[in-house]
């Protein structure tokens, strides 16, 4: 198997109808395995996405002033501590997610900017968490984690599949990368020993089939079944890439084996301790250097989650009925407020998490950028002109916390140019990216 | 298909006729009016909202992206274009404009009426892969996709949509995990394969002795046999596996009862009953019996004299040095002479009656009369005729001896017995006792044999005739009652250190009852328990660990005779293995054929057979190699995927038989065709049109049909999810959490009425009928017996009937803790009707979750709707609503104002009205809508234009869903497939 025309072939999928020629011109670049014989010297740069549905409080999202002065909006208030850490970034948008419906066509291309499909068909954009698992990934044994704590929605909604909603990572234009629920399973994903021989045989055997297969379907058809070939092959690498990791140079890790054990079967209970222990396992695939990328969904657009826990301030005594995350979200109120800070005290969480790890000089939060981002800017409105958007960690040092950026009155505020800079940021130089053919110069 | 045939005929006439005739309208009047209205917005340069009608420079450009013009008509339609601040369309023009691009579509659908459509290739569903595989191995309890991630839905809106169902390198690994896990279930016999709910050879040995088991139980019942202590062993008495006896002799006077009973046995019983030949102890049934004595009283006789001639012994080391070679073992009370015992108390006997019953001409002699007592001197007893006189001085623990010896001059027989009452009316023969005597020492092991003694012998000379014929009649009168037929519990326990894993012993039951065929199937069942359980392997551990336990303590010669048999059976057993594994493989190639749903190619076999051998070289045991091999067949895109051949070339082309046959079970069952269909499909036969439609039929009527109700009924009503929905306020609706199950049960079970009694679909909106449980009823105030799932009359006397009273549907549109005749209005609209209404404006004001005190619900959407940028929709979707207020947001009737007018005008007052409305008014596109969604699940695909006469052929027939369904499988688009070239029109 040749790995590398895997990488162009996945590459040139990958890329779908946003493609276009510019992009080939640095296709070079990253379109090989990375390079093992130039010992890393430094940690690398990991990628945490993290999302929540249905925007925010519509007026208390905000940030103002620099590094230790810098104030936060009442939502922002649990990440204080790390305010200098961060970067708040104002103005940015997704044109295509401007057209279509609410909720159901704002959210399936939340990382790609790509036009979505409506009419029982779906198609969006591989986002760029996938480009990057894609290329940069491919250098750790899980390209990339995609995890999730809230289930999707099997449903059409005014003509959208509610897919969209529930799906920010995308393989492929037609591929939403199946979320993981389970700790547990997350766990064995970046784990499991699948090094067995016989599995391999297995695979071998069921690759051919599909080979064999795809020469006798439509050309429609070769395309779906391309998903399959591809996780087939991508598995088989897993095990053949297994136990030789020892080959790294320079940079190491800073554990070589899990120090948590397998999260028991069945998803938690409270929602808090399921995001948190989701975090945990993200931070340890960072810390083992098994995957340098999460995508964490904390929750859908749309989403049904409650919060038990979370006392309503509106209407005392009644919390658990009526602290349902969408239905608040159209109520604007005090108890929106409180169910923004939760989903920020969980975020603070990861970023406290990250920052106590020491990496050499840095911290692992130093070396990480995790970025937050909802599909609209306040539920209660359903506005996505703006989008809510920060980032946390310093990138390996390559980005500067404690400032805000405002791109509201500027021309070119195309969401997807963050996304070019913080593939930037991991090494990776597209010239193009969704609607966007430059990076923000200021991140 | 004839019907099709002539459509495209008509159709491609049509084109050219609609070509010209169209052509000449566009550019005179049609091209101007879009120039004037539409494409100053909609041009190339500016493509408002992504559209560009520019470029649509002639009919035959429009015909081909017919889809774009869809869109226009809905917009014109829904009154959404010209945006209102725009100049608007003239009445007339807008007439002309809508009917003329109409027309155009309806050429385009004529002329390609029937094609197959762009379906994306289709992973099984989480559902369908789960149905699959319980229906593959019939293990129901199989779960397999319970982690996985939750499938999409894409197409008309149902989850089995190709493009909605993705694949990833995590799901994979799902994949070939959970095959492992099914793989796990899997059960290696002498045969080949089956499947179990189970994963540990211990489980599955305990199926296999519980399918003997069962087998055993259609011919015994558990007689009242006890356990007996013996020798410190506990021995089975066949308390099991017992004749049953009684209900045998009574149907001798009941036919009825006969048919039920075993035939083989019941004549050998009747003929002996009727028998003439002279047997000393069957002529004591035989008198019963024609004295008509009851079935219980001739049981009673049998069972003495069962007890009498038959005894268990232990078999946990059957077969050691002079230990019991059966368990049931034969006994036979005759005897030249013998030393008759009878325990005396300490007071209270004063005499003894020496009895004797004479079988032709007979006397006993007794002699040396005694009593005996430990530590005591014998003391000698005087006889008086035929009573024994016991002195008054005995004390306690005294016991009274004599021996009864058969005089010389008899030649017939005597039975001789000790009495302590004075026998009354004439002598008989009776069953005697056996007495089994203890041993000299109390030891460990049960070994060897005891003699017998007996409290009623019949003593007999040695070689003599009446010995030879005594012995005869008693075998005979044993052969046809048996204490046990056979020994059903299979697993001994009776000794301290049990040797024996499995005993079998049913020699009486298969002489007795069983034919060929019977005894063939229980041959087989232990050839299965056997080899499953490898107990020939295990025995040799059992015996080695036993006969160290025994060096410890006692002689372990006894069991020497026991080893070379037991090593022997060993190896033979091995080679067994061996000879079986062929059989295995085989049986995981034809477990493929099954999961793939087609034949498998001579390559594909010989790969299966090349993957098991590689494995086995890869140090796997032969039953982990079978196992992973079945693994790969569940993780082979053939299992996975749908996979259809497409001819060469753009044109469409029929699917062979066995994609034929998955497509409709699939479509009906969301599983694999069953057996029936396979075979169909596998003659060619399933081609034929009415061959096709006659097995939908018969698939109707299935159980599995269960599935077409959740896949198709529940998820196009959205009620799919209502079992587990978790959005109602606990504290307005406590009870709801409790119903909710119930409430998509009711759904459930009315589309399985539908489908397997033909009816109508539009009873889904005038049913006077439904299905409710209990809690459902008193949820409704029904007024029902029972707790269980019935049939309800009646219904709409009760202001319920079809889908708009389901409680799932009025609970799943409705908010947390108040109605929302929002939600139920455009459910109505949209999901029911098939209407299309616009996208709602962004930023519109937000109602509060729980309604103000001084409003009702319906008043708090009124006053949202006044707002200026809503009130176009809200008028449109609102009164739908209105009309089911008077139910609650759990489905519950309650009092409120369902007045109100529809969006034509009409006005109406409650679900009675609107139900009227719609079957008088919008039958059609209820019809319509309904026949869409079924077309589109069946497709796996959004429907489309070409879709449109099919679906109006379905519009105008009777509307039972039989007619529906045939109309749809007969159809072309259900059996072809479009060419390998032809790209997806979007």
């Amino acid at each position: 198997m040749n790995t590398h025309r895997y990488s162009r072939r996945a590459f040139l999928r990958g890329t779908g109808v946003s493609m276009a020629l510019p992009w080939l011109e640095s296709f070079n670049v990253w379109g090989d395995e990375p390079r093992r014989d130039k010992p890393a010297s430094e940690a690398p740069v990991r990628l945490c996405v993290t999302f929540s549905g249905n925007g925010f409080h519509s007026k208390e999202w905000w940030a103002k002033g620099e590094a230790k002065r810098m104030e936060l909006g009442k939502v922002l208030q649990p990440l204080n501590e790390f305010r200098e850490k961060m970067l708040f970034v104002r103005g940015l948008y997704h044109e295509e997610a401007r057209k279509g419906n609410i909720h159901s066509s704002q959210t399936g291309n939340m990382l790609s900017g790509a036009p979505i499909a409506a009419g029982g068909e779906i198609r969006s954009g591989t986002s760029f968490d996938q480009v990057l698992a894609q290329t940069y990934g491919r250098s750790t044994k899980v390209p990339s984690l995609v995890l999730a704590c809230e289930k999707s929605n099997p449903s059409v909604h005014k003509n959208y599949s509610m897919l969209y909603s529930s799906h920010i990572s995308w393989s492929s234009p037609t591929t939403p990368t199946p979320l993981e629920l389970y700790p547990a399973l997350a766990f064995d994903r970046l784990f499991k020993d699948e090094a067995s021989p016989a599995d391999k045989s297995v695979l071998d055997a069921v690759l051919a089939d599909a080979q064999d297969l795809r020469r006798e379907i439509s050309r429609n058809d070769q395309r779906k079944l391309d998903e399959y070939l591809d996780s087939v092959r991508d598995v088989e690498k897993r095990i053949e890439n297994a136990g030789k990791r020892g080959e790294l140079q320079g940079w190491r890790p800073t554990l070589d084996k899990p120090n948590i054990k397998r999260p028991a079967d069945g998803i938690p209970q409270d929602i808090g301790e399921h995001m948190r222990l989701m975090m945990d396992l993200l931070v340890l695939g960072f810390q083992t250097d098994t995957t340098r990328i999460t995508t964490l969904k904390l929750n859908n657009d749309h989403s049904a989650l409650r919060f038990p826990n979370l006392p309503s301030v509106q209407q005392a005594g009644h919390g658990i009925d009526y602290m349902i995350h969408h239905l608040l979200s159209h109520s604007d109120g005090e108890d929106w407020l409180k169910v923004n800070q939760f989903f920020m005290e969980q975020l603070a969480y990861l970023a406290r998490k990250l920052d106590s790890i020491q990496e050499g000089a840095r911290t692992l939060l130093d070396n990480t950028m995790i970025m937050h981002c909802s599909s609209m800017m306040a539920g209660a409105k359903h506005n996505n002109d703006q989008l809510p958007v920060i980032v946390i960690g310093g990138a390996g040092g390559r980005i500067q916390g404690g400032r805000t950026l405002d791109y509201t009155d500027k021309p070119e505020r195309q969401m997807c140019r963050l996304f070019l800079s913080m593939m930037d940021k991991m090494g990776q130089h597209p010239k193009i990216f969704g609607d966007a053919k430059m990076m923000l110069e200021e991140v | 298909m004839k019907y099709f045939n002539s459509i495209r005929a008509i159709a491609s006439c049509m084109v050219l006729h609609g070509l010209t005739f169209g052509a000449d309208d566009f550019q005179t009047s049609i091209l101007p009016l879009l120039k004037e209205r539409c494409n100053s917005c909609h041009s190339t340069e500016k493509q408002k909202g992504d559209l560009d009608l520019e470029r649509f420079a002639s009919v035959a450009d429009i015909k081909r992206e017919p889809m774009i013009w869809e869109g226009v008509l809905d917009q014109l339609h829904m009154g959404e274009m010209p945006p209102k601040k725009e100049p608007q369309l003239a009445p007339e023009q807008k007439a002309l404009l809508t009917k003329w691009v109409q027309d155009r579509l309806e050429e385009v659908a004529l002329a390609s009426a029937g094609d197959p459509g762009p379906v994306v290739l289709r992973r099984l569903s989480n559902m369908e892969y789960t149905y699959t595989l319980r229906d593959l191995t019939g293990v129901e309890s199989l779960d397999p996709a319970k982690e996985f991630p939750v499938d999409g839905a894409a197409g008309e809106g149902f989850t089995n949509a190709g493009a909605a169902l993705v694949m990833s390198p995590a799901l994979l690994s799902k994949y070939l995990d959970a095959a492992k896990d099914v793989a796990s279930h899997a059960v290696l016999t002498p045969q080949g394969l089956s499947f179990s709910s189970r994963t540990s050879q211990r489980d599955w040995t305990d199926e296999a002795l519980a399918k003997i088991r069962a087998f055993y139980a259609q011919f015994t019942s558990s007689g009242s046999g006890s356990k007996v202590q013996a020798q410190g062993i506990n021995l089975d008495t066949g308390d099991s596996g017992v004749l049953p006896l009684e209900q045998y002799l009574a149907a001798t006077r009941d036919d009825q009862l006969a048919a039920k009973l075993n035939s083989k046995y019941l004549g050998r019983l009747r003929a002996a009953l009727e028998g003439k030949e002279s047997n000393v102890i069957f002529d004591l049934v035989r008198q019963q019996w024609r004295a008509e004595a009851s079935a219980a009283q001739m049981t009673e006789t049998i069972a003495q004299w069962q007890n009498a001639l038959w005894r268990f012994s232990s078999i946990g080391h059957i077969g050691k040095l002079n230990g019991p070679k059966s368990w049931q073992v034969p006994v036979l009370p005759l005897t030249a002479s013998e030393l008759l015992r009878v325990k005396l108390p300490a007071s209270g006997v004063t005499k003894l009656y020496l009895t004797s019953f004479a079988i032709g001409k007979a006397s006993a002699i007794w002699e040396n009369a005694r009593i005996v007592k430990p530590g005591q001197q014998d003391r000698p007893v005087s006889i008086s005729g035929e009573e024994a006189v016991i002195p008054a001085d005995i004390g306690k623990d005294a016991e009274f001896i004599i021996t009864a010896r058969l005089h010389s001059d008899s030649q017939g027989a005597v039975q001789v017995r000790v009495l302590t009452a004075k026998p009354t009316g004439p002598a008989a023969l009776v069953a005697s006792k056996v007495i089994i005597n203890k041993p000299g020492k109390k030891g460990t092991w049960s070994d060897g044999e005891k003699p017998l003694s007996f409290d009623a012998p019949i003593l007999v000379g040695d070689n003599s005739d009446m010995r030879k014929q005594l012995t005869a009649q008693i075998a005979e009168f044993r052969e046809l009652f048996p204490a046990a037929l056979c020994y059903t519990k299979i697993v001994p326990a009776d000794e301290v250190v049990t040797l024996t894993l499995f005993y079998r012993e049913d020699e009486q039951l298969k002489r007795l009852m069983l034919n060929k065929n019977q005894i063939a199937e229980i041959d087989r069942l232990w050839d299965e328990l056997r080899f499953i359980s490898e107990a020939p392997l295990k025995q040799i551990d059992v015996f080695e660990q036993l006969w160290q336990f025994a060096t410890q303590d006692a002689d372990p010669k006894a069991f020497e005779p026991l080893r070379e048999p037991i090593y022997r059976d060993a190896e033979v057993f091995k080679q067994q293995q061996l000879a079986a594994e062929p059989r295995h493989v085989q049986g995981a190639i034809d477990f493929a054929t099954s999961a793939w749903r087609r034949p498998l190619s001579a390559a594909e076999q010989i790969e299966l057979r090349s993957l098991y051998q590689k494995l086995r070289k890869q140090d796997l045991p032969h039953a982990a190699a079978v196992r992973m091999l079945i693994a790969r067949v569940l993780v082979a895109p053939a299992f996975l995927y749908r996979g259809e051949k497409a001819a060469p070339g753009l044109k469409a082309a029929p699917v062979n038989d066995q994609e034929l046959a998955t497509r409709l079970s699939y479509f009906l069952w969301s599983s694999t065709p069953d057996e029936g269909l396979y075979q169909i499909a596998a003659a060619g036969k399933l081609q034929d049109p009415s061959v096709l439609a006659a097995q939908a039929r018969r698939m109707l009527k299935d159980d599995k049909i269960r599935r077409l109700a959740t896949e198709f009924g529940c998820q196009w009503l959205h009620v799919r999810d209502v079992g587990t929905l978790d959005e109602k306020s606990e504290r307005h609706f406590p009870t709801f959490i409790s119903l909710r199950g119930d409430m998509q049960e009711e759904v459930v079970r009315f589309f399985i009425d539908l489908f397997q009694n033909d009816r109508s679909v539009l009873s889904l909106l005038d049913a006077d009928h439904t299905f409710v449980n209990a809690s459902l009823a008193k949820h409704y105030a029904l007024d029902v017996q029972g707790p269980g799932w019935q049939r309800f009359e009646g219904i709409q006397s009760k202001g319920r009937g079809g889908i708009l009273g389901f409680a799932a549907t009025l609970a799943k549109q409705s908010g947390a803790s108040r109605t929302s005749a929002i939600l139920r209005g455009t459910w109505l609209s949209e999901v029911i009707l098939g209407d299309k209404l616009p996208i709602p404006p962004k930023g519109v004001p937000i109602l509060p979750e729980e309604t103000p005190a001084n409003l009702s619900e319906r008043q708090l959407i009124e006053r949202h709707s006044r707002d200026e940028n809503c009130a176009g929709c809200h008028r449109r979707i609102d009164p739908f609503g209105f009309a089911l207020e008077s139910f609650d947001a759990i489905g519950r009737a309650r009092k409120a104002d369902t007045k109100t007018v529809l969006p034509d005008g009409t006005s109406v007052d409650g679900l009675n009205d609107l139900r009227d409305y719609l079957m008088n008014k919008r039958g059609d596109d209820f019809l319509r809508q309904f026949c869409r969604k079924l077309l589109g699940y069946a497709l796996g695909r959004s429907v489309q234009l070409s879709d449109r006469p099919l679906i109006d052929s379905m519009v105008r027939s009777d509307h039972r869903i039989g007619t529906l369904i045939d109309l749809i499988v007969r159809s072309p688009q259900f059996r072809e497939v479009r060419g390998k070239d032809a790209v997806a029109q979007h």
